[in-house]
């Protein structure tokens, strides 16, 4: 009988753990490890931090549904990986301390045969002073933090009826932030929700973003046929921005926080401030703090996870310019480049470099942002290595690793506002591939026919459907596995 | 240098009629069939 460890129960770990049963059966044992009582679907956190759902709609606890599907779950923090055991376990465990109330700091190995490193971020307030809800801003990055997010957002909502201006900014926190997506779409909630309590007039909505330039994402942009013309993400987004008066600032790295005040340097080298009331600026990422040890107990954890704590997986993590950058740089099938049967998916693996290009200031300050692999790209890594590993099960371990590299796969962006059939809109947005392959799309790196924008209603009932949907399947309810990741 | 306030303010807008049409149920209820489409084509077309 095999023993798979999965490391983390977000998108791309609760996805890997529900297709390895699913293959394996009661055959094998198949272990989750998360600190969190309960799975979340993130993208609707942006609606719980404007008041418009609760946690309980986008949450739900883990142990039932796990304890229903047979799978072993263990609330606790992956600590140490001991990929060839130690002098006192001969077999590759690793190390865990519960967070449940019952069993709260206590310490345990598991064993594995194969792990999934599925941990996802280590949401980074600490790399800019004064950033993140213990300090002078607020997030919707978890659901707890979105509901203070909502609390805050309410206040400033009472003093703009009571006729006193207030100035929101929403954005990234730093200049290598990822999920501009994210923040895009809160502060266009943030600004239909202003509308509605009818007090827009009175308040100065800001994107503040580390973006190049606005649709930029992450992701270098995108270029759409709309109506028989191109048309550049960039112009598309700006035209959104002006039709809802939404002021913004591009180019930023956040430097620091002070009450009220937000102090960021642009590109061109300029240090600026700017005033506010409420603040929602997302964090940058880094990998969880866990280490890896050697059967001597020596520390690997160097070679088994680059600087920034992220895996290091079959990418090409060699240093070049971005002229030289390519589609075969990231990673197919997302094995450790150090360790036999460990993987690494979702935001945990190394990315090779960005998908924009980075840009430093005069000053040194370097003001790139991280290349998105949340959401859909999350789930297909997920269920990728699940089907990589159970064909190892199940038909030997010389099996070849199944492959989905971000340069053949795309990803939908919806960035929703509004609740109810008739009162929302949406911004929806397509790419094919994520990462632009030029060999294969020589004019802008991805598809034509696949990389589309469009505003409307329709959006906004995808966005519910998909909420809908994807907590069904989440729920491993029948027949979760015919709904696409 | 950073040019988005300026570039904002000559994006182009849409038309009383684009709006309109952005909140049309009938016309979303087609959209909301092609987008699920799209979407569905773009999916199967790469790994997944």
């Amino acid at each position: 009988m095999a023993r798979v460890v999965v490391l983390g129960a977000g998108i791309s770990g609760h996805t890997a753990a529900l297709h390895l049963k699913r293959r394996l059966k009661n055959a094998h044992e198949v272990v989750v490890v998360s600190p969190n009582s309960k799975w979340n679907w993130i993208p609707s956190n942006i609606w719980v931090g404007v008041g418009k759902m609760t946690t309980d709609q986008v949450t739900f606890a883990l142990a039932p549904i796990y304890r229903r599907q047979g799978i072993e779950f263990h609330q606790a923090l992956a600590t140490e990986l001991h990929p060839q055991g130690s002098p006192e376990e001969a077999k590759a465990y690793v190390s865990i301390r519960y967070t449940d109330s019952a069993r709260v700091g206590q310490e345990a190995r598991l064993t594995y045969d194969y792990l999934i490193n599925a941990t996802g971020p280590k949401l980074n307030f600490a790399a800019t002073p004064g950033l993140g809800p213990d300090a002078n801003t607020v997030s919707v990055c978890t659901p707890a933090h979105a509901v203070e997010a909502s609390q805050h957002f309410h206040d400033v909502i009472t003093k703009l009826r009571a006729g006193e201006r207030q100035s929101l900014v929403v954005g990234v926190g730093h200049g290598t932030c990822t999920c501009e997506g994210a923040a895009f779409e809160y502060c266009f909630n943030v600004e239909h929700e202003l509308r509605v309590a009818g007090v827009r007039e009175f308040a100065d909505v800001t994107y503040l973003t580390n973006e190049h330039e606005l649709g930029d994402f992450g992701v270098g942009g995108m270029t759409f046929n709309q109506r028989g013309f191109e048309t550049t993400s960039k112009l598309w987004t700006e035209s959104l921005f002006r039709e809802r008066d939404v002021h913004a600032i591009t180019q930023a790295h956040v430097e620091k926080i002070e009450p009220g005040v937000i102090h960021y340097e642009q590109l061109d080298g300029s240090k600026s401030t700017l005033s506010f009331d409420f603040a929602m600026l997302l964090p940058p990422f880094r990998g969880v703090d866990m280490k890896a040890f050697d059967a001597s107990g020596a520390d690997i954890t160097a070679d088994v996870f680059a600087p920034n704590g992220f895996m290091k997986v079959d990418a090409d993590y060699q240093t070049k310019p971005y002229e030289e950058w390519s589609a075969q740089d990231w990673p197919r099938t997302y094995e450790s480049a150090v360790l036999p049967n460990v993987f690494g998916v979702g935001i945990a693996f190394a990315p090779p470099h960005q998908i924009s290009r980075p840009r430093t200031s005069p000053n040194g300050t370097v003001i790139a942002p991280a290349p998105p692999r949340t959401g859909m790209p999350s789930g297909v890594m997920g269920k990728t290595v699940a089907m990589t590993i159970s064909d190892r099960i199940l038909r030997g371990a010389q099996t070849p690793a199944r492959r989905a590299s971000m340069a053949t796969m795309g990803a939908a962006c919806v960035a929703s506002s509004g609740t109810g059939i008739r009162n929302g809109t949406a911004a929806s947005m397509t790419m094919y591939p994520v990462v632009p392959d030029f060999a294969t799309y020589p004019q802008t790196g991805r598809s034509a026919k696949d990389t589309f924008g469009e505003i409307g209603l329709a959006g906004h009932w995808i966005k519910y459907m998909l909420h809908v949907v994807f907590i069904y399947k989440a729920k491993a309810r029948p027949l979760w596995f015919l709904i696409p990741e | 240098m950073d040019n988005t306030t300026a570039d904002i303010a000559k994006a182009p807008l849409p038309t009383a009629s684009t709006l309109r049409q952005r909140q049309n149920v009938l016309f979303q209820a087609w959209r909301f069939i092609a987008l699920n489409l799209r979407f569905l084509t773009m999916i199967t077309k790469g790994d997944h």
